[in-house]
């Protein structure tokens, strides 16, 4: 009871909210099992990342942040052997909750932060060329990607983390950069079929952010 | 000193947190799942097709497998109700069940895939099984199965669509020259056509066989010579009698045809066995109204019209084949060229193309028939989509649905142009019908048609869209002739297993044409040019 009473006290004398905006690039990487069809490429693309940011601090080194951030997803799959090409964006809202750890001086600070995070995939978009090997022509398409709710699995979570540096340039008022990588536990396809296929992204973040600390 | 151990007690505890929490994300990144591994079915792999060739649990899986990862149509056969994996879970057992059994007929296996595949709409599909019990191939196609049942199938039938009625003068159909000529040309080059002109041709072949027979059996006192020559014709006559139209007994009947060349029996010569692949008949005609019409069995045209045709499709031809070639070409170039005149000079009155019982074939051909009416260049008229990875639903994107026009200087008609379909017409004859009822001008007249227009190609080309033929005909325990692409319509609508809706439709009455041979969908589109309605 005493401990207890000891740990309130303790967050309390350190406790510390702050609200932010982020914003910067990042590079997703979309992994599937492409079978035997080897010709196929799956590469990563970058996209962009906006958000705004709470963090309460129980101590100075401790803090739990959550982010509400709009993240795009994207990738693109091409083949060697015929000219296909499908650049794939794809926009999620996602809800990063992490525990910020944070050591260094007043003014600069380093910090990780670690936790999970939950996603909804608003939309996908796919543009690029295609073949049609009847006429043996090749066609580009920029075209909505219809959800097909068998198929796609659009709730996504997985786990977060990141690393980066903090400033505290006046009163109140901090930038930080931080590298963050969202793994994803989630298949983006749902397991439609008796044959297993599952499919995942990793993104990687770079951003930047502003915070007001009250 | 106690400042000292406070602080590094807080480091400390920083520090475990922080490999906690990177042993926490260690341990859950394990957590992605595991795929099953597929194997491709486009060729001949002994691995793929290995528990299939003495199971038929194993022919099953092959062929549930192999569609599940190559049929282009998942998502139309979900709305229709088709739920593939429940069908794994009906049918494993059923064929299972025939793994213990001692003796499969091929009926039995026959009948369990008609069930198994009758509810897919793909009218291309044909699926082939190797009975491992009997060595016999049973085969079963979902389009043949659902249009054999519609009632308008058994008018459906090449054999009504004669032109006799019409050729009759005094029918007042076909225009005839000063000369009582009709303006009419037809010919036939397929391997069943070649072989019934050497069997029923007065003073040909058969024919000839038989007179030649009958002459010697008068003789009361025939020469040795003549005994011998007895002797082979009855051997030649019971030997040829009996061929069929089959690649096999055409290969017999040109084997005969060069046994027996010393006879020098007319019209007795071996036949191009290409025939087999591009065969074609095709009849031309004016009708009165100045309206040019066209009928043809399946799009074979560019094997005879296109400008490399003779070097492409029938090198180090005989004379007797390039005479062929040159009979269908003629006619083809008939219709043609009544239209190009008759265009220039402000006369035509329309035209008609009859697709009924036509069972498609090159896609060329489409700027030797519609296309010929086009302007020249793309024309666009539907969509389509191909197979784009292993997983059911795994798509390209909607591309365009186009085919080629005639890309010589050629007459744009702009006069009434009908298509005549009916359940016979097929494939490209189909894809021919969509994109005439686009046209301002076009109509579709008939019956619906098959409901067979996703596109195929052989074998060679399966790595460009890794889907078309599972397995390899004749050689692999399973084999499926399959599409690698769905067509749809500009709306997106697909058409498989329904086929295209006429825009006029008209019952061939089948008591009248074999009656008088007077065809009502042919009379139809006739009125619809003449009247406008």
């Amino acid at each position: 009871m005493f401990f207890a009473w000891a740990m309130m006290l303790s967050l309390t004398v350190h406790a510390q909210w702050r609200v932010g905006v982020t914003t910067g690039a990042d590079y997703n990487v979309f992994s599937m099992d492409k079978q035997y069809q080897t010709d196929w490429q799956t590469n990563g693309r970058w996209g962009f990342t906006i958000g705004v940011t709470g963090q309460y601090n129980f101590m100075d080194w401790l803090g739990i942040r959550a982010d509400l951030n709009w993240t795009q997803k994207n990738y693109r799959r091409q083949r060697d052997r015929v000219p296909v090409d499908h650049k794939y964006y794809n926009d999620y809202l996602q809800l990063p909750v992490m525990a910020s750890l944070s050591v260094g001086g007043k003014k600069l600070r380093g910090f990780v932060n670690l936790g999970v995070y939950g996603g909804y995939w608003l939309s996908s978009h796919r543009e690029g060329y295609d073949m049609n090997s009847f006429l043996g022509k090749t066609y580009s398409f920029s075209e909505k990607v219809e959800f097909d709710s068998d198929r796609d699995q659009r709730w996504d979570c997985g786990l977060v983390g990141g690393v980066g540096m903090e400033y505290h340039f006046a009163n109140h008022w901090a930038a930080q950069m931080e590298v963050r990588y969202y793994y994803s536990t989630t298949s983006v396809q749902k397991q439609y079929m008796r044959i297993k296929d599952y499919r995942y992204n990793a993104t990687t973040a770079i951003q930047a952010g502003v915070n007001y600390i009250f | 000193m106690n400042i000292i151990y406070l602080t590094l007690n807080t480091m400390k505890h920083k520090i475990l947190s922080m490999l906690g929490a990177g042993l926490l994300i260690l341990t859950i990144s394990s957590c992605h799942g595991e795929n099953d591994t597929l194997m491709s079915y486009n060729f001949q792999d002994n691995l793929a097709f290995r528990e299939a060739n003495n199971s038929y649990a194993g022919k099953f899986k092959v062929l549930w497998d192999a569609l599940n990862q190559n049929y282009a149509l998942w998502d139309y056969e979900r709305e229709n109700g088709v739920d593939w994996d429940a069908v794994y879970d009906e049918y494993l057992p059923q064929f299972e069940a025939l793994d213990n059994k001692e003796t499969v007929t091929d009926s039995e296996l026959e009948a369990l895939l008609t069930k198994l595949v009758a509810p897919l709409h793909d009218g291309h599909m044909s699926v082939e099984l190797r009975n491992h019990k009997t060595n016999k191939i049973v085969d079963a196609e979902p389009g043949e199965i659902r249009v054999t049942q519609r009632p308008d199938y058994e008018s459906a039938n090449p054999e009504h669509l004669t032109m006799k009625y019409y050729l009759k003068k005094e029918n007042g159909e076909i225009v005839f020259d000063e000369e009582g000529n009709p303006d009419y040309m037809e010919a036939d080059t397929r391997l069943n056509n070649l072989l019934t002109v050497f069997k029923y041709t007065d003073r040909q072949g058969l024919q000839w066989i038989n007179d030649s027979i009958a002459v010697l059996e008068q003789l009361t006192l025939p020469t040795a010579d003549q005994v011998y020559m007895l002797r082979t014709l009855k051997e030649l006559k019971g030997a040829v009698l009996n061929l069929t139209a089959k690649l096999d007994d055409i290969k017999e009947f040109n084997s005969l045809a060069n046994r027996y060349a010393y006879l020098s029996i007319p019209g007795f010569t071996p036949i191009d066995t290409r025939f087999d692949d591009y065969g074609i008949a095709v009849r031309s005609a004016l009708m009165k109204g100045n309206i040019a019409y066209f009928g043809f069995s399946n799009f074979n045209l560019t094997a005879y019209v296109s400008e490399d045709a003779k070097d492409n499709y029938f090198p180090n031809a005989d004379d007797q084949t390039l005479a062929l070639v040159q009979q269908v070409a003629n006619v083809w170039n008939h219709w043609h060229q009544n239209i190009q005149r008759l265009h220039n000079n402000g006369q035509l009155g329309g035209v008609i193309i009859d697709l009924r019982c036509n069972g498609g074939g090159f896609q060329s051909d489409y700027s030797y028939v519609l296309g010929s009416l086009l302007p020249a260049g793309d024309f666009t008229f539907g969509k389509v989509r191909f197979k784009r990875g292993t997983g059911r639903l795994d798509y390209s994107p909607v591309l365009p649905l186009s085919v080629q026009a005639m890309n010589t200087e050629h007459a744009v008609v702009t006069a009434p142009i009908v298509v005549l379909t009916n359940c016979r017409s097929i494939s490209m004859a189909e894809v021919t019908a969509l994109s005439a009822k686009v046209l301002q001008n076009g109509r579709v007249i008939g019956k619906h048609s098959w409901g067979g227009l996703c596109g195929l190609i052989d074998n060679s080309q399966s790595s460009y869209n890794y889907s078309g033929h599972i397995g390899i005909k004749g050689e692999t325990p399973v084999y499926v002739y399959l599409p690698t692409e769905a067509v749809m319509t500009s709306d997106g609508e697909f058409l498989e297993g329904v086929g295209i809706t006429p825009d006029i439709d008209v019952d061939l009455d089948l008591t009248q044409i074999k009656a008088t041979g007077k065809d009502t969908q042919l009379d139809r589109a006739l009125q619809y040019i003449r009247n406008g309605n």
